[in-house]
């Protein structure tokens, strides 16, 4: 896992306040999204939580000792929000996020294709073996799992079952 | 006899009539006070024997009678019974316990003519209600109202009693300003005589002293045309000093600036305002009032235009990498409050972006917009 290289923008302390002028804080949050993005690949984060927010880097830069507030990291959520790459983990409080880096759509096409690659397609796989094998999957939350299966299971491709020992899903051809 | 009281004659009291030879009877025991002078006021009654003076409120005596004597010659009226209402005397008096309820006057012969009539009526006049009838109206909530007005009434007086002396100064010091108008004439006549350096100098003092002719409200009748001119009088107040801090001066600046050169019939805030207010109804005047979006108001300079000031602010902000409101005041000479607004308005133009933090509002250059 190598270190994060940070943005020219994550030393600036401007970067840390919203800005109110529309133009420059577009810009902002397009840098804050990249980054935030960048980020949770990095580390593979999948759920950020606003309240904790502050013990990531991310938006926390000691070296200035300027961080990003709660409200602040909700706005940037919102702007990933919108572009599909985040969601709320619960409908009714904003405060726990899914940061998707790839979005749902992309995820339940890579994981058709990791079914197709290991010759997984008319067979029935639990979650476990999909999460814990090597590759883009690795260490997937499964709340995103389970949204990218309903993708697929939407295109039919696959159907979601509960088994004994969890869930699992079996993927058509 | 404990209506009594020590006490001597007032001057200011008026003395009806007096008698001598009379002795002091309580009830119909004959007293120590023998064969004194009696004297008789609106509302007191007096017994005095040399240094002894004793006095009785009139406010006691209930009613006077004359009792006849009989003697070797016939009968005569020698002797006056008054009687008395029970004591309520706290000043101290020749007897302090009570013995009867009634006094007896004994006249050595006989009581003088017209005495015991004129006695009768003085005490019939009540003149001792006379003085505090007032203090019996003025209970309740009219009493009250009543005392308000007239302290009221008192403040007023010296008031006006503390500012006739300022109305005096105020007309002498039009005829200072008449005078120093006249040095400076007759300085400008000779020239010659003294040097230049000196006349400059002089010649700045009095205009210190302020505007020859301030604009006064009294002399309009319609506020329009005051306002008016007294624009144009703050126009030209002000144009030299503006110009010297930049272009852009905080209306309370102003304000304080015009005043200081009026020195006396000082302008109100909202007057300063209204006269402000015109200048922008008129296109020819070369100094603007201008509202920033935070409400706050400035005179500014037709020359001073939004992008010089903009060019301004990114110079300072390029020197010293981020900037307060509080350090671009000192660094470029506005006060604080236009510093605030001269970034402000960097801000909105996209030439600078905030930080918010707990050192405070900086401001840096927008890096952001630059990038690309």
């Amino acid at each position: 896992m190598g270190e994060v290289q940070w943005p020219w923008q994550y030393s600036f302390p401007p970067f840390f306040t919203i800005q109110p002028n529309l133009e420059t804080r577009k810009k902002q949050l397009d840098a804050w999204r990249s980054l935030v993005l960048d980020y949770c690949r990095l580390h593979k984060i999948f759920i950020i939580d606003v309240r904790e927010g502050e013990h990531l880097p991310l938006f926390n830069n000691t070296a200035i000792s300027r961080k990003l507030s709660p409200q602040a990291i909700n706005t940037v959520l919102e702007v990933l929000l919108s572009t599909g790459n985040a969601g709320m983990v619960d409908k009714s409080s904003r405060s726990r996020w899914y940061v998707y880096w790839h979005t749902v759509d992309e995820w339940a096409t890579i994981v058709y294709k990791w079914a197709q690659d290991n010759a997984m397609v008319n067979t029935v796989c639990t979650f476990y073996e999909l999460t814990n094998s090597s590759g883009d999957l690795n260490g997937l939350d499964e709340g995103i799992l389970v949204k990218a299966l309903k993708v697929l299971e939407k295109r039919q491709l696959a159907e979601i079952l509960t088994l004994d020992s969890g869930s699992g899903v079996k993927f058509f051809s | 006899m404990d209506r009594f009281e020590y006490a001597k004659l007032d001057p200011a009291e008026t003395v009806i009539c007096g008698h001598k030879n009379v002795t002091l009877y309580d009830g119909d025991y004959k007293t120590s006070f023998h064969r004194g002078n009696i004297i008789l006021t609106a509302t007191r009654f007096f017994w005095t024997l040399g240094e002894a003076w004793l006095s009785l409120q009139l406010r006691y005596i209930v009613y006077i009678e004359c009792t006849v004597t009989d003697t070797l010659f016939g009968s005569k009226i020698k002797t006056i019974v008054i009687h008395l209402l029970p004591s309520d005397n706290t000043n101290p008096g020749p007897v302090a316990c009570v013995t009867g309820n009634y006094i007896k006057l004994d006249f050595k012969d006989k009581v003088p003519e017209g005495f015991f009539d004129v006695f009768q009526k003085t005490i019939g006049e009540k003149k001792w209600l006379i003085g505090k009838i007032p203090h019996h109206i003025r209970t309740g909530i009219g009493g009250i109202e009543k005392n308000i007005y007239e302290k009221q009434k008192a403040s007023d007086v010296s008031i006006t009693d503390a500012f006739k002396d300022l109305d005096r100064l105020m007309i002498t010091a039009k005829d200072m300003v008449m005078i120093s108008k006249n040095i400076s004439e007759k300085i400008k006549e000779k020239q010659g005589a003294i040097s230049d350096d000196e006349t400059v100098r002089f010649k700045s003092y009095l205009l210190g002293l302020g505007v020859d002719d301030p604009v006064t409200r009294s002399s309009f009748t319609d506020s329009n045309s005051y306002y008016t001119t007294l624009c144009k009088e703050i126009i030209k107040i002000i144009q030299v000093s503006l110009d010297e801090v930049g272009g852009t001066m905080a209306l309370a600046e102003v304000y304080c600036r015009v005043n200081r050169a009026r020195g006396l019939d000082l302008l109100s805030p909202e007057d300063l305002m209204h006269a402000c207010f015109m200048m922008n109804s008129d296109t020819s005047s070369p100094i603007k009032l201008k509202q920033f979006d935070s409400g706050v108001l400035a005179l500014q300079s037709s020359m001073c235009e939004e992008s010089v000031v903009l060019k301004k602010i990114v110079e300072a902000l390029k020197i010293s990498g981020s900037l307060s409101a509080q350090e671009l005041s000192t660094s470029i000479g506005v006060s604080v409050l236009l510093a605030k607004e001269y970034l402000l308005t960097a801000e909105k133009n996209g030439k600078s972006c905030r930080d918010e933090s707990i050192e405070g509002l900086k401001f840096y250059l927008n890096k952001f917009l630059e990038e690309n």
